[in-house]
């Protein structure tokens, strides 16, 4: 039985089945999940996926974050599943406190869709594992509201513990501080990254496959690789 | 007829794009002596009967902003009845 | 946040209601033919509260194991992609599933074909519902959680586990944690009975009894003897473990219900220890006083005005049959006293039928609302009575330019008659949108349409009003929207208003397609001063559908339902029509504003998935989306598509301000609406399907029969007859014109004056120089500053989109299908020659999806041009409909549908006549598709078609020399087919292909070059000048590269075709310049910095 991958759809997700597609080109069971059932299914990992959930009334993420599904998420992820945050989904975990920091709204203030080059800053994570420390992925990025923000404290300690797990490499599409695209958890089963990684999974459709790497990742964290604790940094 | 009125403001460290935005236009408005502007949200709550401040401090407080980046004030404001002129 | 479950407060004192099982909520199906929706779109519901109207797996809902489509996975149904998905064969057969019915027919919840099992059929358990018989002596877990329970000392308690007889209406429900300190434990007159006793200390815990005496023995059962402390109280548990149940109520900190117990003065339960302080002679237990509900208000007698020196003005009267002087504070909230009002003064307020018939001399304003006085008197003809206000007002939206084409109608028609034959045209003109089959299985859908006017007033949203409604017609259709694109044209790049106008259009069109999800895959951005007060925005959508879903509008079968689902109706874009100024209470004029049109994006995403699962349940006999005109083109379209009358009640259409009149409603063009037929065993179902998705739906009238000749449509307003007419009048027996016609006087002064006697670069140094001015000039720069604010990875299936020659999207993933569009004007030829300019136009866009290596299939137009009533613009039109229309003859594709936009001008000045026009192919394979970056060094670079010395209207005069005159290319239709046959079939053959339009080779060298960043060199042929080779604009050519082993298939391809093929060079490395032999060289960083310096510049 292969790998079931739970995505997640609010009213107003947009890239669930190109977050679907993707789990299948990785090699595992993709399931869809309605925002308003708490039952998660039995599936071995979650992914909220991009999209405009709520039309991104009041603030970006701000409603779904009460969805039913989302506790039943926060339980799982307390308990070591793995969840991937995509662009919204990355500010619904950052405003379910999953996260630490917020998102907002892009420095330059317009929706920027460009071909983003990152750099994998921490492989000790649940979906980065199969890369390499310090490799580099050309992954596209795609939204209005994504400039990472948290106070300096947070953002030394995300440093210290390793915590970053993407960065911008090249122009900084939003003006994150510190060129964050990505980041973790503690534990490293919670992963919020801002560029979509299910748009980099097909030579005809995407500008690489390096999207690839974080689906595949999260299979060999859940076949037994250790990859939560963090061993090189980049 | 009262209701409650809840201002939303990003933490003062937080950068405010969209009001520098506001600011660097001003200038081309002839007005320069303006230093600073800065953004936020205004979300008035109108409850049945009398104005609740304690669930509307807490309505802010869960969802309508958040307190990562944001600030909020809550306050009582009266309203002129919704007339018809 | 979170309240209790409600409570009898009319308890009368001493009686002990049975306790009532709580009764969930109504499901969201309603057996109801008209049921009054609550809003269940609402996102801001923060806590789950326990079933939720919106919440599709409510415990109690009836379709929970029968409905198929409980399925948790909103797509699976609506999924055209479903019958193709490459991995559904690997898991399981799909054998259940079918793409046209589109149903999960025997969806075996054992099977995990990928898609969330359905929740388990039976109810999970209910903590509300009395499911089992109460026990009145069985503990309440809830009791001591329940923060009224204490509070409401009406409350028909649950009964109290310490009291043995019966029970104490103003005993606090459930375990009492202040008995232990209750000093009044002694003068409790239940005391006697009460078997608790207070322990010696605070300290020591007590035993009570919990349970029931045995009704036989009367002794205490002591099984369920528990010893009680106050910590256990303190945190009661909660008696059953939820699974896979949202926690339906979340008990509050224990002790909050003490706060509001307040009822019984003066004890004040707020610390459990009080006991143990010195003990203060509380003051005595006073009874609380009945409580005795407040006289309703009787308005028996009229009301006094105050002392009339403290009041200026004494207030009306308020009786029902008062004079009908307006009372200036009325509400307009329709009470029972108004509508009464109203109806005894029939024309006071509104105008009906009746009034009318009976007042055929009264003036009407038809002429402000534009119509002319022939027409006016057709309309009484029609009627045989003059129109109420209502009417008249559908009228003139109905017979407006907008609705009825009716200064177009006359040359449109050619379009039908000079169609070529199609067989795979499955709708046309006259649809809300084209439909093209391009397999067995699956068809596309695709129309462009303008938003001009309001996009001037309002860019931002003008645009992306401009794109709900462009992707509500495709939906209408049947079809999923996938894709859109949008031509757009502003002033002068460099104006002030531009500045104004195009970031907010821009920002418009990318905030509301990225928010639906729709890849912007194309388009285009032209600068000229004749858009400058009067830019136009044209947006394009794209939909997918499989065969048997193709709707249609006609509103059959009598006694069938009309039900409008969508957002509320407001005052948007009412206009004009607010010139009806009825007679109502009070002056409301203020209140009466029309407001700009405002999109929501979102409540449009919505409103697609609910139409696509209807459409797959194939819930819908009929369904037009509300656009301009809204309910009254809805209204009547579908009635007279049908040949059917309808019966509708206004009153049920949901409003957004209450105060709006009948013709207010009837004309408002509120965003994100659509009205569907359907039968009325299917309206549960249907209203369900909405709510799930958070959609409103109100079911408004019926279809009724035709009578006599024709049906009537019959819409009724406070229970009187406002509009009583032949639908057939409104939609399809407009006015046509045949309006004059003259060519300007300076038709052939323009053509005179040749742009090819204009002094040209000679020297390798001022070619040079020319590049890089052209390729920086606002028409030919690059475009990413626009282009990134638009999403095209959504959906996944963009294979190729702007800066490519056409948006190429993948229909089906196991196959490869694609199809390939694009969209393409040229308002400069056409201003010099309207025939072929729009002859050259389509050939644009045929030649670029073409050059992707697409069959081109379909064709869809805008036609944007100035008024009607100027001889020379309509000339223009008459030409380029002519032009457009033989040229697709000739082409062999039709035109599956589009739009005309008039009065595009500025004061008297009529921008250049624009047809824009999109084309779309077919692809059998998308992975043979071909870019336009050349991709590989040592490539050989092929110019394809013949150059000519043709510069009249081209860019170079434009930039050089702000010229317009001459002749426009010539345009070789046979050509160009032979050229596109080249195209498919060398299609894998070519690394790249870029064809040729504005700029010329040397800008399509450029872009080639700069895509991937590969230089080329390049030697020029001898036949003409350099300067002609890299500017000149002759249609019919594309440059290409190949790898060096198919040069001679190509060249052996071209000749069979008996398209010119010329050898020109030779793609370079990375990085290495755009060499053009004996005259200059460019190095890319250079060419870069010009090409995409100028937007950013200019826009920040």
């Amino acid at each position: 039985m292969s790998t079931v991958i739970g995505v997640v759809t609010f009213p107003g997700s947009l890239d669930d089945r190109d977050a679907v597609r993707a789990a299948r080109l990785s090699g595992a069971t993709a399931v869809r999940l309605w925002h308003a059932d708490n039952d998660l299914h039995g599936v071995d990992a979650v992914i909220l996926p991009g999209g405009f959930s709520y039309g991104d009334y009041l603030r970006c993420g701000a409603i779904a974050r009460f969805a039913p599904v989302m506790e039943s998420i926060a339980d799982a992820a307390r308990g070591g599943m793995p969840v991937l945050g995509v662009c919204n989904g990355f500010q619904i975990l950052c405003e379910a406190h999953l996260l630490p920091g917020a998102l907002t709204r892009n420095q330059h203030l317009h929706f920027r869709n460009r071909d983003q080059q990152l750099r994998v800053s921490s492989t000790g994570s649940a979906w980065t594992n199969a890369f390499a420390a310090g490799q580099e992925l050309l992954i596209p990025v795609k939204n209005g509201e994504g400039r990472y923000v948290a106070d300096a404290r947070t953002l030394d300690e995300l440093e210290a513990e390793d915590r970053v797990v993407a960065r911008y490499v090249g122009v900084n599409p939003n003006g994150s501080m510190r060129d964050i695209a990505a980041i973790r958890n503690e534990a490293g089963n919670v992963v919020g990254i801002m560029p979509h990684p299910e748009h980099a999974v097909e030579e005809l459709t995407g500008p690489s496959v390096d999207g690839l790497g974080f689906f595949t990742s999260v299979l060999k964290h859940l076949a037994g690789a250790p990859s939560l604790q963090p061993a090189a940094t980049a | 007829m009262a209701r409650v009125v809840v201002d939303v403001m990003l933490k003062p460290e937080i950068l405010d794009p969209a009001g520098q935005a506001v600011a660097n236009a001003l200038p081309r408005l002839g007005i320069t002596r303006v230093s600073s502007v800065r953004i936020g949200k205004r979300i008035e709550i109108e409850f049945a009967g009398e104005p609740d401040l304690d669930q509307a401090h807490r309505i802010a407080d869960k969802l309508l902003a958040n307190l990562v980046i944001e600030d909020f004030t809550v306050r009582v404001e009266e309203t002129a009845p919704a007339a018809t002129p | 946040m979170v309240d209790g479950p409600e409570r009898d407060d009319e308890t009368p004192t001493g009686e002990t209601p049975a306790v009532e099982p709580y009764a969930p909520p109504p499901s969201p199906v309603s057996y109801e033919p008209y049921p009054p929706q609550p809003h269940a779109s609402d996102p801001f519901a923060p806590e789950p509260e326990p079933y939720p109207a919106a919440d599709p797996y409510p415990a109690s809902d009836p379709y929970a194991a029968s409905d198929p489509y409980a399925a948790s996975d909103p797509y699976a149904a609506s999924d055209p992609y479903a019958a193709s998905d490459p991995y559904a064969a690997s898991e399981y057969p799909r054998e259940a599933y079918s793409a046209e019915s589109g149903h999960n027919s025997d969806h075996d919840s054992d099977h995990d074909d990928g898609y969330p099992v359905e929740p388990t059929a039976s109810a999970p358990v209910d903590p509300y519902a009395a499911s089992a018989p109460v026990d009145p002596y069985a503990p309440d877990p809830y009791a001591a959680s329940d923060p009224y329970a204490a509070s409401d000392p009406y409350a028909p308690p649950a009964p109290d586990p310490y009291a043995a007889s019966a029970p104490d209406p103003y005993a606090a429900s459930g375990p009492d944690p202040y008995a232990a300190s209750d000093p009044y434990a002694a003068s409790d007159p239940y005391a006697a009975s009460d078997p608790y006793v207070p322990p010696a200390s605070a300290d020591e815990p007590a035993e009570v009894m919990v349970g029931h005496a045995d009704p036989v023995t009367d002794e205490p059962v002591t099984a369920d003897i528990v010893p009680i402390t106050p910590e256990a109280v303190a945190t009661p548990e909660p008696a059953y473990e939820a699974e896979g149940e949202p926690e339906p109520y979340v008990a509050p900190e224990p002790y909050a219900a003490s706060e509001p117990y307040v009822a019984p003065e003066p004890y004040v339960a707020s610390d459990p220890h009080v006991a143990s302080e010195p003990h203060v002679e509380p003051e005595p237990y006073v009874e609380p006083e009945p409580y005795v509900a407040p006289e309703p208000y009787v308005a028996s007698e009229a009301y006094a005005p105050p002392v009339p020196d403290s009041d200026p003005e004494p207030v009306a009267a308020v009786t029902p049959f008062a004079s009908a002087e307006p009372a200036a504070e009325q509400s307009t909230v329709e009470s029972e006293s108004q509508l009464e009002f109203e109806q005894a003064w029939l024309g006071v307020g509104f105008d009906t039928v009746e009034r009318a018939a009976a007042t055929p001399r009264e003036r009407q304003p038809y002429v402000a609302l534009g119509l002319q006085p022939d027409e006016y008197d057709r309309i009484q003809q029609v009627l045989g009575r003059r129109p109420t206000e209502s009417e008249l007002a559908m009228y003139a939206i109905m017979w407006s330019e907008h609705c009825s084409y009716k200064s177009s109608k006359v040359h449109l028609r050619q379009f039908a008659e000079k169609a070529p034959p199609s067989d795979r045209m499955l709708a046309g003109i006259g649809e809300n949108a084209g439909v093209i089959r391009i397999t067995d299985r699956l068809a596309v859908t695709f129309k462009v349409e303008s938003h001009n006017h309001p996009s001037f007033v309002e860019p931002y949203q003008g645009a992306a009003t401009g794109v709900g409604g462009i992707v509500r017609d495709i939906l209408a259709m049947g079809a999923r929207p996938v894709a859109v694109m949008d031509p757009l044209r502003f002033g002068a790049a460099d104006h002030e208003d531009t500045k104004r106008v195009l970031p907010g259009v821009v920002a418009g069109i990318g905030g509301y397609g990225n928010c639906l999800g729709l890849p912007n895959i194309g388009g285009e951005i032209v600068f000229d001063e004749c858009y400058q007060g009067n830019p136009l925005v044209n947006a394009l959508c794209l939909g997918v559908l499989p065969v048997g879903r193709l709707q249609n509008k006609a509103a059959a079968g009598p006694g069938n339902l009309v039900v409008l689902i969508g957002a509320k109706t407001g005052r948007d874009g009412i206009g004009g029509v607010s010139v009806l100024a009825s007679a109502t209470f009070g002056d409301q004029s203020e209140q009466r504003r029309p407001s700009v049109q405002v999109g929501d994006p979102f409540m449009e995403k919505l409103l697609i998935e609910a139409c696509l699962e209807l459409y797959d349940s194939e819930l819908v006999v009929g369904i037009q989306d509300l656009g301009g005109a809204g309910l009254t083109c809805a209204l009547s379209e579908t009635a007279a598509a049908a040949g059917t009358g309808m019966s509708v009640n206004l009153d049920l259409v949901p409003l957004r301000e209450a105060s709006m009149q009948p013709q207010e409603v009837l004309a408002s063009e509120s965003q994100e609406r659509m009205l569907l037929i359907v039968t009325p065993e299917n309206l549960p179902v249907v209203l369900s399907i909405c709510a799930r998705w958070g959609v409103l739906a109100t079911a408004i009238g019926e279809v009724t029969a035709p009578e006599d000749d024709g049906g009537r449509l019959r819409i009724w307003w406070h229970n009187s007859v406002v509009v009583d007419v032949p639908p057939g009048s409104l939609a399809d027996d407009g006015p046509v014109y045949a309006r004059p016609m003259r060519a300007p006087l300076d038709v052939e002064l323009m053509l005179v004056d040749r742009a090819e006697t204009l002094p040209r670069p000679e020297t390798g140094d001022e070619l040079r120089a020319t590049v890089l001015r052209m390729i920086a000039s606002p028409n030919l720069c690059d475009k990413t500053w626009v282009t990134e604010q638009y999403d095209r990875y959504v959906l996944g299936n963009t294979v190729l989109a702007q800066p490519e020659d056409a948006g190429v999207i993948r229909i089906d993933e196991r196959s490869g299908l694609g199809v390939a569009l694009s969209v393409d004007g040229n308002g400069r030829y056409a201003r010099l020659d309207p025939y072929h300019g729009a002859k050259l136009a389509l050939a644009e866009a045929y030649r670029n999806v073409a050059t992707t290596g697409a069959t081109p299939v379909a064709v869809t137009d805008c036609l944007n041009f100035g008024s009607p009533e100027d001889p020379d613009v309509m000339w223009q039109f008459a030409e380029a409909v002519r032009g457009l229309a033989d040229g697709c003859q000739e082409l062999g594709i039709p035109v599956t549908g589009g739009n005309v936009s008039f009065y595009n001008q500025t004061g008297a000045t009529p921008i250049n006549p624009t047809p824009v026009v999109g084309v779309l192919g077919v692809l059998t394979d998308v992975a043979a598709r071909v870019p336009i970056g050349f991709s590989s060094p040592g490539d050989e670079i092929f110019l394809l078609g013949e150059t000519r010395e043709e510069l009249s209207g081209s860019e170079w005069a434009h930039v050089t020399h702000a010229h317009l005159g001459g002749r426009p290319p010539k345009v070789d239709l046979p050509a160009e087919q032979r050229l596109a046959g080249v195209m498919a079939d060398g299609a894998r053959l070519l690394s790249a292909a870029h064809d040729l339009s504005d700029g010329g080779l040397a800008q399509a060298l450029v872009e080639a070059c700069l895509r991937r960043g590969l230089g080329a060199t390049v030697a020029l042929p001898e036949d003409l000048s350099p300067f002609l080779y890299l500017f000149s604009e002759s249609a019919g050519r594309v440059l290409v590269s190949v790898r060096p082993g198919e040069r001679d298939a190509l060249i052996a391809l071209a000749a069979e075709r008996d398209v010119p093929c010329a050898h020109i060079g030779t793609v370079g490395a990375p990085g290495t310049p755009v060499v053009v032999e004996g005259q200059f060289e460019l190095p890319l960083d250079e060419l870069r910095a010009a090409h995409t310096g100028t937007l950013p510049a200019l826009f920040g």
